[in-house]
């Protein structure tokens, strides 16, 4: 299963605001590849940078030394509901592809230098795991167990004061989850998660609606809530369930471009092909 | 409706009813966002629909074998007719042919086989009717009370296809027929019918017994009296006034003494089945004064009916099971 995980490669439509150097075009200037500024040399006291010919035909005389845009290190941090829906089993288990999605932004943050931090929201206030950004990725083997005890977790609460758990500073912030949370919490949590760059994961399965057989009585329970509901399936029914999907999708869109970012719906698992054209479509 | 059961204890199982309502009999699968899902008529009725059959099923099932059954009961039914009591001659004449020779001889049908034919299609029109049967010989046979039952009171007139039994004694049989009426309200016509082919003497303390319980039932009275050729009549004077007695003329004797109880009263002197029939007619028109009575309904057994039932249901929800989806 391992070598199926294909690091993506992620950028960022503006520039990081990290101090470290790392691999992301950043907003310090010093040094690097790409040249961005003149300055005195009593302001970049680096000799080995002086630019002679910008000196000689500088008005004022003064030496000036090149400035250069630093790379920078990106935090980049995972937010997961593990609530019990995520348990659910279709064409996918939500579960493996949870794992899958975890370990690929976990693999392609460790490919590019950045560090890595983890927290997954459960029933309770506090998080299942949390591990704050890193470079090292102990708690992935955690993670399976934390996946075990999926369906005890009714709810995800603590997701919405996600916040406390998150960098101070702008981070590329992963929001796993799948989608069907209460809509009326969601604008909050955006609004309070507004200084990081937000990538929302909706794992979606076609079972629990495209799928669904045309004829023939189905008995539903929720995991979460335990209610239960039995259906007399049938072509008219199906069709609304399906329109009741497509509008539920339109409604998360609107909510998360409402907050600057795009939702990615993860239907057919991790596919790296689809989270490159994911960045590329973001940062252009 | 008075239901009872053989088993009360056993209605604890009635419990078990509740199971397909909190239960879903079915396997049941999750899904992740179930408000997701919109609200469907159909299938909460579909649902209802389920649950119900379930609990009536095991309903069905438990009653059935507490032993369900419904109480006699009694129907209260106004009808146009009349209390009946149909007296028969069962004496050893009444197997004889109205020609007085025995009926395997010559192949004309008794005065007891014409009676049974008659009456029987008498009985039969007589549709609101209470009919009871007794007959007399040498002692009275109580045969059926009054009953509304026409099946019982055919079978108890075919009964007389038996062989006659022994002499004639019909004060007897009068005093039972008259003690039918005991304990009965007051309603509708009262109706003695006495078939017979002969009569006997009623001696004094009989006589003055029968006059004080035709008083008191209220009664009519009709006699149908099948004559064998060549017998006294009813109406016959003597020739010889020696012979005006009780012993040598029973029959008009007894016609005497109806006559005098002042009671309705009327005698057909039957020479052949066809006038027999014209008397059975005569009573049919006479007798359609409207009548209340009570319809006893028997003990009626309900456990095949919950068997059934279930059983029904049972392959309904089979049918409701090959229905699922596999998903």
């Amino acid at each position: 299963m391992a070598s199926r995980i294909e690091p993506f490669c992620y950028r960022l439509p503006r520039p990081a605001v990290e101090v470290y150097p790392g691999a992301h075009p950043g907003q310090m200037v010093g040094n690097g590849q790409l040249f961005k500024r003149h300055e005195a040399l009593l302001a970049r006291p680096d000799p080995r940078r002086l630019d002679l010919r910008a000196s000689l035909l500088d008005p004022f005389g003064q030496y000036r030394v090149k400035a250069y845009q630093e790379h920078d290190r990106v935090e980049v941090m995972v937010l997961a509901d593990l609530s019990a829906s995520l348990a659910y089993s279709g064409v996918f288990d939500k579960r493996q592809v949870m794992l899958d999605l975890i370990r690929a932004i976990a693999e392609s943050a460790l490919a590019c230098g950045d560090r890595i931090g983890f927290a997954g929201f459960g029933a309770g206030e506090k998080p299942l795991l949390y591990a704050p950004p890193g470079g090292d990725l102990s708690w992935l083997s955690s993670l399976n167990g934390v996946l075990e005890q999926l369906p005890q977790q009714r709810g995800c609460h603590g997701l919405w004061q996600a916040d406390a758990y998150l960098p101070r500073r702008r981070a590329l912030l992963f929001l796993l989850g799948d989608g069907h949370w209460p809509t009326a919490q969601l604008p909050a949590l955006l609004a309070s998660v507004g200084r990081h760059e937000l990538v929302p994961l909706l794992i979606w399965d076609a079972a629990e609606y495209r799928a669904l057989p045309d004829w023939g009585l189905l008995a539903l329970q929720d995991p979460e809530s335990g209610r239960r509901r039995r259906l007399w399936l049938r072509p008219s029914l199906k069709r609304r369930i399906e329109l009741a999907y497509s509008r539920r999708r339109c409604l998360l869109q609107r909510l998360f471009r409402a907050a600057g970012s795009e939702p990615l719906f993860i239907e057919q698992g991790y596919r790296v092909e689809q989270f490159n054209r994911y960045f590329l479509e973001r940062a252009a | 409706m008075n239901l009872a059961v053989e088993q009360p204890w056993l209605l604890a199982g009635l419990l078990f009813c509740a199971l397909p309502l909190l239960r879903y009999g079915q396997r049941v699968a999750g899904h992740p966002a179930l408000d997701l899902i919109p609200a469907d008529g159909l299938s909460l009725a579909v649902d209802a629909a389920i649950r119900l059959l379930g609990a009536l099923a095991l309903a069905g099932l438990v009653l059935g074998m507490a032993g369900i059954y419904r109480t006699e009961q009694q129907v209260e039914r106004i009808g146009h007719g009349a209390h009946i009591v149909l007296l028969l001659d069962r004496s050893n004449s009444m197997d004889q042919t109205f020609a007085g020779t025995a009926a395997e001889t010559g192949g004309a049908e008794s005065k007891a086989a014409a009676a049974r034919r008659l009456l029987s299609q008498f009985v039969e029109r007589r549709e609101h009717d209470l009919i009871g049967v007794a007959a007399y010989s040498t002692s009275p046979l109580f045969v059926t009370p009054l009953t509304e039952n026409k099946q019982a009171v055919a079978a108890a007139i075919a009964a007389t296809a038996r062989p006659a039994l022994a002499y004639t004694n019909v004060s007897k049989g009068l005093a039972l027929a008259l003690s039918y009426f005991d304990q009965r309200p007051a309603v509708g016509a009262r109706i003695v019918l006495l078939v017979s082919d002969g009569a006997a003497v009623i001696d004094p303390d009989s006589e003055a017994k029968l006059r004080e319980l035709f008083q008191r039932q209220q009664v009519r009275l009709y006699w149908v009296f099948l004559r064998t050729a060549n017998s006294p009549g009813l109406f016959d004077q003597p020739s010889d006034p020696r012979d005006d007695n009780a012993q040598a003329m029973p029959e008009r004797y007894l016609h005497l003494f109806f006559s005098s109880l002042h009671i309705p009263y009327q005698a057909y002197q039957a020479e052949d089945p066809g006038a027999m029939r014209q008397a059975i007619e005569d009573i049919n028109r006479l007798e359609q004064q409207p009548l209340h009575y009570f319809e006893r309904i028997p003990k009626q057994d309900l456990a095949p009916l919950c068997y059934r039932s279930a059983a029904l249901l049972l392959l309904l929800l089979i049918a409701v099971k090959a229905c699922e989806a596999k998903c």
